[in-house]
């Protein structure tokens, strides 16, 4: 009864608080709208024009596109750095998901202390990150001097820094927390109930991880992979780095683009590439992150 | 061991978590076939012994073995124990039909005979129809049918059931109950029931264990714990009674007078011959087996009568509760539960009335009051 005299009467009250909602509404869609699609379309756009003699020509043509499609050495940068993500990925997800379960299988307080370990480098900056990698990989780094004394080599070897190996390596290991983390979480929330069914059904412990564990950790599995992926096809930081001229990827390509070459269409053009990419990426493991099971 | 093959026994089994004493030498033997309930407060360690049976948590002490083989250190998947947990913990990310079909697949079972099983276990459970849905799909009673078929499917010679009527409502907890119970006698499976709800356990069980703090209180058959409880706890916990202590002297071989506050009552309980004579004692009568008679009733069917005032009358359904206390021991007021009738206008409190009850409706506890 009360509802119905207040919303039957048109009065200040109602058209007040119809105010306040739309000011929340703008809020809420206008500053993502503002901060991130109005750029994205700035990009888009800047994507179809061209660059003459230094000046932006305004002229809609989709010649960036072709540009892209028709030169084999950009496609193959292109092919490479999606193959070097995807590796990144593959190694990532398969460690990351052997510490997570490490992890998640501890007690008490060192289990916290070890998760908090692995939070801190991401509130790391990248840049730092990177350049401790590169030390590690440097001929005189540490990873040659374990591997010396391990007696593996002999002599410092330089195959680790400066090419795509080097890039593989820095962008595993520092994307390495991205993917332990939503795996981690995925593993912790699996209630022991479910393993002591499985058990108690006559599951050994390798067909109860198979059967129970594996797919319930499935999507967090998805996420953290998918992090690691998108992160890793668009950095041009660490390949910048410690890929030297051999290690050469997709995002040295667009942000040489916007820097050398100056050619600000084109590398928006190849932007927009990576960013269908990527959501295409994202939009896949949306599905696969959601099996039919936890979207009923 | 002529029947020995399927027996569970429980010897000296002890669990402490962290020094603290969770079961205390818990001694168990559950018969082949037999449906026995374990009942007991919240906290006295009812899950826990299922769990150490189940396998599910390691044991301080003490032995378990089924069949004569012990089984105290086994891991769960080799028992022949199938659990039916409170939570039903059916997988979510699997069909109701791969839920029951779960542990035949685990076992390398051929899919062709899979099929035709998970049909039945699902037939015996009137689920057919679901074998598609996901457990967030179903409703309470229908998730605890679909536990119980994945347990059934395995053919285990024991179901170990934690509360599993706990979270449905009144009306499909009576049926469950009913279904539990044929479905016990017809498979011949023995059943290990969990449960705090005294009418479920008596409802059901060949014999109750009652449990309180870590320790066994009474093992037997429903009627042998409610008429004649072994210790005040059960005695209490066990519907209501009327707890006096007294004196025992020993008259006859199975019927003896006991001093009590309210004078001499008549006790008759097997139980009295074992007792020394004035040992210390409690008297426990059901509220229902007292009556209020005429003062000059006949007193052939009526060992004991007491006059008293009526203290309290309270309707609380099919029966009324009524308390009266004897001049002689007015810090003991009894209980008496007679049926609420309508139109009869029985008594009203302050009235002068007169008690009285049979000598074979007083169980003789060998202990005294705490
Ligand atoms: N993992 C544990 N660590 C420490 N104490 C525990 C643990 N599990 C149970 N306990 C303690 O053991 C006692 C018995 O617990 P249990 O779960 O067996 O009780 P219960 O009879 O099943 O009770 P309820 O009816 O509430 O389920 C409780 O006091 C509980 O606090
Ligand atoms: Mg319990």
């Amino acid at each position: 009864m009360a509802a119905l005299s207040t919303t039957g009467r048109p009065g200040h009250p109602d058209r007040r608080r119809g105010w306040l909602h739309l000011f929340w509404l703008a809020t809420v869609y206008g500053i993502p709208a503002i901060l991130i699609v109005l750029p994205l379309l700035t990009f888009l756009m800047f994507g179809f024009w061209s660059v003459e003699e230094g000046r932006i020509l305004r002229d809609f043509s989709f010649d960036n596109y072709f540009a892209f499609a028709g030169n084999e050495s950009y496609t193959r940068v292109f092919t490479g750095t999606l193959f070097l993500a995807l590796r990144v990925m593959i190694i990532n997800v398969l460690l990351g998901f052997a510490v997570a379960y490490f992890l998640s299988r501890l007690e008490g307080r060192l289990k916290y202390a070890l998760v908090l370990g692995l939070i801190v480098p991401l509130l790391m900056s990248y840049i730092i990150k990177i350049y401790a990698i590169r030390g590690i990989l440097g001929t005189s780094g540490l990873l040659n001097k374990l591997l010396i004394f391990l007696g593996i080599l002999s002599q410092p070897s330089d195959l680790f820094l400066f090419n795509l190996t080097a890039v593989l390596i820095t962008l595993s290991l520092a994307l390495l927390p991205f993917t332990i983390l939503p795996i981690f979480i995925a593993l912790e929330k699996i209630p022991a109930n479910y393993l002591e069914a499985s058990a108690d059904l006559g599951a050994t412990p390798w067909q109860t991880f198979r059967r129970v564990t594996l797919p319930m950790a499935l999507p967090g599995t998805v996420v953290g992979g998918m992090f690691c992926f998108v992160l890793a096809v668009g950095d041009f930081l660490a390949p910048e780095l410690v890929g030297g001229t051999r290690g050469f990827t997709y995002g040295r390509l667009v942000f040489s683009q916007f820097g050398m070459a100056f050619n600000w269409p084109f590398g928006a053009a190849l932007s927009v590439i990576l960013l269908i990419v990527s959501l295409g990426v994202i939009v896949a493991a949306g599905r696969l992150g959601s099996p039919k099971w936890l979207r009923q | 061991m002529a029947q020995g093959d399927g027996r569970l026994q429980i010897e000296r089994l002890s669990k402490n978590y962290g020094g603290v004493q969770v079961l205390d030498a818990v001694e168990l033997t559950v018969d082949d076939g037999e449906f026995l309930t374990i009942l007991g407060p919240s906290g006295s360690g009812k899950t826990t012994i299922l769990r150490l049976i189940g396998g599910f948590t390691e044991p301080s002490g003490g032995r378990i073995t089924f069949g004569g083989s012990d089984v105290t250190h086994m891991p769960i998947y080799r028992r022949p124990f199938n659990t039916v947990f409170q939570d039903y913990a059916l997988f979510p990310h699997m069909t109701v039909a791969q839920n029951v079909a779960y542990g035949l697949v685990v076992r390398g079972v051929p899919k062709a005979e899979i099929t035709p099983r998970v049909g039945e276990a699902l037939a015996v459970v009137s689920l057919e129809g679901f074998m598609d849905r996901y457990p967030t799909q179903l409703s309470g009673g229908q998730r605890q049918r679909v536990a119980l078929a994945r347990a059934l499917i395995c053919q285990p010679r024991l179901i170990l059931l934690d509360e599993p009527l706990a979270a449905l409502d009144a009306e499909l907890r009576r049926q469950m109950r009913a279904f539990l119970k044929s479905l016990q006698r017809q498979l011949r499976i023995t059943f290990v029931f969990v449960t705090h709800d005294q009418e479920e356990a008596i409802s059901m069980s060949d014999r109750i264990c009652v449990i309180n703090q870590g320790k066994i209180e009474q093992i037997g058959a429903p009627k042998e714990i409610y008429y004649r409880p072994a210790t005040p706890f059960v005695a209490t916990f066990f519907g209501d009674n009327n707890l006096l202590p007294g004196h025992l002297h020993h008259d006859r071989r199975d019927t003896a007078n006991v001093d009590t506050p309210f004078g001499k009552i008549v006790v008759r309980d097997p139980r009295v011959v074992d007792l020394p004579a004035n040992a210390a004692i409690t008297i426990a009568v059901r509220p229902e087996a007292l009556h209020i008679v005429a003062a000059s009733g006949d007193a052939a069917t009526h060992d004991n009568r007491f006059a008293g005032q009526v203290l309290s009358v309270e309707f609380v359904g099919a029966t009324s509760q009524i308390r009266v206390a004897a001049p002689a021991a007015p810090d003991h007021p009894l209980l008496l539960k007679v049926p609420s009738l309508a139109g009869e206008s029985a008594v009203r409190p302050g009235d002068q009335v007169t008690v009285a009850w049979r000598a074979q409706d007083c169980a003789v506890l060998p202990a005294t009051l705490v």
